[in-house]
């Protein structure tokens, strides 16, 4: 399943939520959807889910439009919203039955989807409680099980990790890592970014409805970051480490942060590689010796910060 | 497996799932409940009251079935269609109803489920209520063919206002203002069930009853589909479907009480027909100038490309151009056919009230016609970029207001006497006189309003095409 967004707008007003983006994923991988708030991310998923239609373009799966087959479309979508269900008379399992029945699932098959999805999702041993009582990453494993009960090769997931304790996030992030391997294609926005770098492949940063880059995350991060920053702890002397790595090709600049050395290299992981043996050689003992920067969350900030010197000027 | 689990399970998978939900809902909740056991105490109560204080009274069985029917239709139609309409007001609110639209559950399935689950939660209330009932007919003084006649009408009347709870809990408004449209239909329903208290023992025949059901069907025809198209999403083509119901509706009716008014050789079944309708095509103007101008791919991809089609669909589609120009042509032809069905032979009774009738009548229409014009005029070219399309009757009902008020003002400081009252003059814009008739300055106004008009609708229905690759032919 090929997931294809074409050149999509929409307008509210002046106000342009999202502004000709372009991008694709498709089965098996997990892309995020990055982007600060009112930057168009949930306009843009709501677009997919066929609850709002953009004002140019579209969205296809496998070819099949958003716009002209919404029917088609919701088939192949499994929307999961940041809104989580709070009602207070209706149990977990009440409430999968009744997505399961809206989406047409024939009674032959609704109780063992049912169970399959609560088995899945870790939600068997809750089924009889009220959606009132979950705590919060339970009711996101029900929001989950919900999108999940018709079992879409697509996943529309927004701001599925707000809110969970770190338990809850971990368990989020192994239950997409089995979706994806299912062979689900699946969008994914967050502000945890640190979250999205571990579980997903390819990474859509968003600013003012604008696609700000698109690619995988490697392509990414070494085309918007061509200097590495290392962060190196040595086991000795701070001075020592400090001039030895002045000297080293590649070594731009070497600060001294706390009880560890900011070292900005030219280059990636090869030349850190590099440094990190020149200094062994030297007899520099070294306790950590990290790469910084580079990642997900210094990228958007790389981006963003950009976009508001822009606007500055 | 069995022929009757197979039954059984086709049985559940043709199920709206919003019953299904609904009524697992209400057996969770408290309400039922609490209902039951009050309709069941109160009735007790009443049936005891009336055994020792009404003894041996030959209208015993009469009264007593008028007390619990005027207490089980009251009750009902108030408890229901709250409950009903807070219910999908409550969901509205929240994303739920987002929701269900990323299903494959259609809009109209949502409003036919909630009008079933409060149909269902009325038919528990009254078989509650059945025993009671029968009873007044073993005390003798009424016959089961009118017990069991006033029962649906009763049943019907709570259907119709559950139909309207749920159009409110759907209007796309804040709960205060759905709250405010509810205490409205709140005193509207005491008021109808108080008159409705009297009808089992007025003698009306069965045919009047009919009638009268027939009404309140079409009227919850009408709320059923207006809720249809509050919850559908804003890129539907929402207003097709209530659009073409209405003109049926209208046409049909028309020659209902063309036929009625000859038969009764009176103006009563004309005059109404012409009030509901006149009064209907003005709010629809109000209404449809707050619509959307130009429309999203899904709907533009079902405009039809041949001439004639594409201007009926421009009439019938959503849009606010297409919609005024749609509840004008309703207006006119009201007028219109109100004065054929009046003038054609034979001579009815009283057609002079008629006139009055119809002159006031025309003259608030005109008014809303010309504010709502006006409305668009103020909105499309000085506050689009501001204020969105919605908010469009807004305008028009203040630039309704203002108008009244002046001309009221002016007519009070020319020492003008009005055969209407003051309050009329400002709700109405009506001020007949024969010392100034306003014909005149409406005139006018409403030339101008054409004059503006006119290159607005031209621009729209120019805009109003397929996209060039997928019109249907």
């Amino acid at each position: 399943m090929e997931v294809k967004i074409n050149r999509l707008k929409r307008y509210f007003g002046l106000t342009r939520a999202v502004d000709d983006i372009s991008f694709s994923f498709s089965s098996g991988e997990i892309v995020a959807f990055i982007g600060s708030n009112g930057a168009g991310k949930t306009t843009t998923m709501r677009i997919l889910a066929t609850l709002d239609e953009p004002t140019e373009g579209d969205v296809e799966l496998d070819g099949v439009s958003a716009v002209n087959h919404p029917e088609q479309v919701r088939k192949l979508i499994g929307y999961m919203p940041d809104s989580l269900p709070t009602h207070r008379d209706m149990t977990v399992h009440e409430y999968l039955d009744f997505f399961a029945r809206a989406y047409s699932i024939p009674s032959e098959k609704r109780a063992q989807t049912i169970d399959d999805v609560q088995s899945f999702t870790g939600l068997g041993d809750i089924r009889n409680n009220t959606l009132h009582s979950l705590s919060k990453g339970m009711k996101q494993r029900v929001s989950l099980g919900r999108a999940l009960i018709h079992d879409p090769p697509v996943m529309v997931m927004d701001e599925p990790a707000a809110g969970l304790d770190p338990r809850a996030r971990i368990e989020l992030r192994e239950l997409l890592r089995i979706l994806a391997d299912q062979g689900k294609a699946i969008l994914i926005s967050s502000h945890i970014l640190t979250e999205l770098s571990e579980i997903c492949g390819g990474a859509v940063i968003i600013e003012k409805g604008k696609i700000a880059v698109a690619g995988t995350l490697d392509e990414i991060l070494s085309q918007q970051a061509p200097q590495t920053v290392l962060a190196v702890r040595p086991a000795g002397g701070l001075e020592e480490a400090r001039q030895a790595l002045m000297l080293l090709p590649n070594v731009e600049n070497v600060a001294v942060v706390g009880n560890e050395l900011e070292a900005r290299i030219s280059g990636g992981e090869e030349e850190a590689s590099q440094i990190l043996s020149e200094l062994m050689k030297q007899g520099i003992q070294i306790a950590e010796f990290k790469r910084r920067g580079g990642d997900l969350e210094s990228l958007f900030m790389q981006i963003t910060g950009k976009e508001d010197e822009g606007n500055g000027k | 497996m069995s022929a009757l689990t197979a039954w059984v399970r086709s049985l559940d998978n043709r199920m709206n799932p919003i019953v299904v939900k609904e009524l697992r809902q209400i057996s969770r909740g408290k309400f039922l409940i609490v209902i039951l056991i009050g309709f069941l105490f109160t009735q007790l109560t009443v049936t005891g009251f009336f055994s020792v204080f009404s003894r041996g009274s030959s209208s015993l069985g009469p009264d007593l079935f008028q007390t619990l029917l005027a207490f089980l239709t009251g009750t009902c139609a108030l408890l229901i269609p709250a409950y009903a309409g807070f219910r999908i007001a409550n969901e509205r609110a929240g994303e739920n109803m987002d929701l269900l639209f990323s299903t494959t559950l259609k809009p109209a399935s949502i409003v036919w489920g909630k009008t079933l689950s409060a149909g269902i939660l009325a038919a528990m209330i009254y078989s509650v209520c059945m025993p009671f009932i029968y009873m007044t007919y073993l005390l003798r003084g009424i016959d089961l063919l009118t017990a069991l006649m006033s029962l649906v009408m009763s049943f019907g009347y709570v259907t119709l206002a559950a139909q309207i709870g749920i159009l409110i809990g759907c209007m796309p408004a804040s709960r205060v203002m759905k709250g405010i449209v509810g205490l409205v239909g709140l005193v509207g329903v005491f008021v109808f069930a108080f008159q409705f208290q009297a009808f089992p023992m007025s003698g009306a025949g069965v045919a009047a009853r009919f009638g009268i059901l027939l009404i309140w069907a079409l009227i919850a025809g009408l709320c059923f589909l207006l809720s249809t198209a509050f919850i559908s999403p804003p890129s539907a083509n929402r207003a097709l479907i209530p659009r073409l119901y209405v003109t049926g509706v209208w046409a049909i009716s028309f020659l209902i009480v063309l036929v009625w008014s000859r038969i009764a050789v009176e103006i009563g079944p004309i005059l109404m027909w012409y009030i509901i309708f006149g009064g209907f095509f003005s709010w629809a103007m109000i209404v449809s100038v707050s619509e959307r101008d130009f429309l999203g791919p899904r709907v533009r991809r079902q405009i039809p490309r041949s001439g004639l089609r594409r201007l009926f669909a421009f009439l019938f589609y959503s849009g606010s151009a297409g919609g005024f120009l749609w509840a004008s042509i309703g207006v006119l032809s009201t007028f219109l056919f109100g004065w054929i069905g009046l003038t054609s032979p034979p001579q009815l009774m009283d057609a002079e009230d008629f006139l009055d009738g119809a002159s006031i009548l025309s003259f608030a229409c005109i008014n809303l016609w010309i504010a709502s014009a006006g409305a668009v005029l103020i909105h499309r070219k000085f506050l689009k970029k501001r204020v969105s399309n919605g908010y469009t009757w807004l305008i028009a009902l203040g630039v309704y207001m203002v108008s009244n008020i002046t001309w009221a003002t002016m007519l009070i400081g020319s020492g003008v006497n009005f055969h209407a009252p003051i309050w009329a003059v400002l709700l109405f814009g009506i001020s007949v006189s024969n010392d100034n008739p306003p014909t005149a300055a409406i005139g006018i106004a409403a030339l101008i309003m054409v004059c503006f008009c006119i290159p607005w609708i031209k621009r729209q229905f120019s805009a109003f095409t397929p996209p060039l690759a997928d019109a249907p032919s």
